[in-house]
């Protein structure tokens, strides 16, 4: 029904949440007869300029690169790349998946007619929110919609900028319920961690607390399943607090495995100190897994305290181990929150749902410009 | 003052294309665009012309008083050398560069600076993903639900 540039600033194969997200999303959108062109960037893989996602085409342009160096020739020439792709797409609509530095090429090549949603898929950093002159900013202006992946990220954004409240609305980030079958909880005490390694996601703070959990937890492991620039760091800290030993930094595990990797949890460790909609949290979830996690930006929507989780402040190395000697001491409790947790996932948070909130998007922006 | 010279700073990297000019601040990491009226200004003070030819050139080319576009550019080119993208020049060589005036493609606009403050902030929102390379790519299993 609808002509679409997907703009995204990382694809698949990316696999932050945003990524994975849309690598769900866009086949089923497909599916109701929406076409797509996926432009975004090689980043840092080799990977083709041309190629092809489940039948999707998609185009990638240096323009991560050309960023990163400051580039502005190779920046320009990436401009007149989109300019031609638009012009020849002639999108009805353009969707961002997400506010990244690329889209300053969007904006910069946006003919004046083409309305376009912003996704938003993250909370902002506090520096953001306070830089009057931004991208973010002149984005929020600029975009016809804005779908926050979460409650938080909305608010958030209706603080920022006067008007965006009239075109905004949340879109959770769903996930396909997976095949895997929750598992019940494993005899060895294990924390499980799913996700990049970066200065976000609190991954220091998870590795002090289970630091302090050793004395009192028999067999203890953590299981850290994803990679980033902090992982020798994180490495290193684990040595220096003296439990590499039962740390297994795993790297990468493929999107198809992760359901049982989290079947291997008896809880499941979020202690991020940003976050929007973590898909982490949903899969988590839906493998019947109670979570610990901080409570920022969208978790708070995901986990619920008491209910299906343990919500602990960021940056709080004694709450997230108490949090998690509670967990672990107490599996019946665990599990239970963790059955919880499946029930509101499956209900709340599915793809299903995801998709017909964007189709309806789509139809709603495309009719008004038609 | 709308005989001033300029040139753009040295940690400044500046280009135009069809209309458009980006300019970055390598030192701040802040990015800069102007587009049509302001993208032929920051082209032309680049290229050696003083202000008031400036002026003279972008009142020709959109067919508008050259008073409305002295006083745009002399704007301009003040808020450029205030975000330290432009320099004054002082030395009394003339170094001018063929500019090629192409017909705009819209009515002339009083020139916007637009700045982009939080590109490093993004950057850090979203930061390089190692060790990818070595997954044998498989897709979700997304046949249990139907869309």
């Amino acid at each position: 029904m609808a002509r679409v540039l997907f703009w995204s600033e990382h694809f698949w194969p990316y696999i932050g949440g945003a990524e994975v997200f849309a690598a769900g999303l866009l086949p089923k959108l497909r599916d109701r007869d929406h076409e797509f062109l996926v432009v975004t960037s090689h980043a840092e893989l080799e990977l083709p300029d041309e190629d092809d996602f489940e039948g999707i085409p998609v185009r990638r342009l240096p323009i991560r690169a050309a960023l990163a160096a400051g580039d502005v020739r190779a920046l320009m020439r990436a401009l007149q790349q989109v300019v031609r792709l638009k012009q020849s797409f002639a999108p009805d609509l353009v969707h961002a998946n997400g506010i990244g530095p690329s889209l300053l090429l969007h904006l910069r090549s946006r003919p004046d007619a083409t309305p376009w949603l912003l996704g938003v898929q993250q909370q902002l950093l506090d520096s953001q929110a306070a830089e009057a002159s931004s991208l973010l900013r002149a984005c929020l202006r600029s975009a016809s919609w804005i779908a926050a992946c979460s409650e938080a990220a909305a608010k958030q954004l209706r603080s920022l900028e006067l008007g965006v409240a009239a075109r905004s609305s949340t879109i959770f980030n769903g996930v396909e319920p997976p095949r895997s079958t929750p598992a019940p909880l494993p005899a060895r005490p294990t924390v499980v961690y799913a996700g990049r390694l970066v200065p976000a996601k609190g991954v220091d703070v998870l590795l002090s607390a289970i630091a302090r959990l050793v004395p009192a937890i028999p067999g203890l492991g953590l299981a850290i399943a994803g990679d980033g620039p902090l992982r020798s760091s994180l490495e290193t800290r684990a040595r220096e607090l003296g439990i590499a030993s039962l740390v297994d930094f795993r790297g990468w595990v493929e999107p198809e495995a992760l359901p049982d990797t989290l079947n291997e949890a008896t809880v499941v460790a979020m202690p991020s100190r940003q976050e929007g909609l973590p898909l982490v949290a949903v899969q988590a979830s839906m493998m019947a897994r109670s979570i610990v996690a901080s409570r920022v930006g969208g978790l708070p929507e995901v986990v619920i305290d008491g209910e299906t989780g343990w919500l602990i402040e960021p940056d709080d190395v004694d709450g997230l181990a108490r949090a998690l000697t509670e967990a672990l001491e107490d599996p019946q409790e665990a599990a239970r929150r963790g059955r919880q947790a499946r029930r509101r996932a499956l209900r709340e948070f599915t793809l299903r749902r995801s998709v017909q909130d964007f189709d309806r998007l789509y139809e709603k922006l495309t009719r008004r410009n038609a | 003052m709308s005989d001033d010279r300029y040139a753009s700073a040295p940690e400044v990297a500046g280009e135009v294309i069809d209309g458009e000019a980006i300019v970055i601040n390598l030192e701040t990491g802040i990015y800069y665009s102007l587009d049509r009226a302001g993208a032929l200004i920051w082209e032309l003070l680049t290229s050696g012309y003083d202000a008031a030819e400036t002026a003279e050139m972008l009142a020709s080319a959109y067919g508008v008083p050259v008073e409305r576009t002295r006083d745009d550019t002399v704007g301009l080119a003040g808020e450029l050398v205030r975000e330290g993208l432009l320099l004054a020049r002082t030395d009394g060589s003339r170094d001018l560069k063929p500019v090629v005036l192409a017909e705009p493609a819209r009515s002339y606009e009083t020139p916007r600076l637009e700045r982009y403050a939080d590109m490093g902030d993004l950057f850090a929102l979203d930061p390089p993903t190692p060790g990818l390379a070595d997954i044998p790519w498989r897709l979700p299993d997304r046949s249990a639900e139907d869309g």
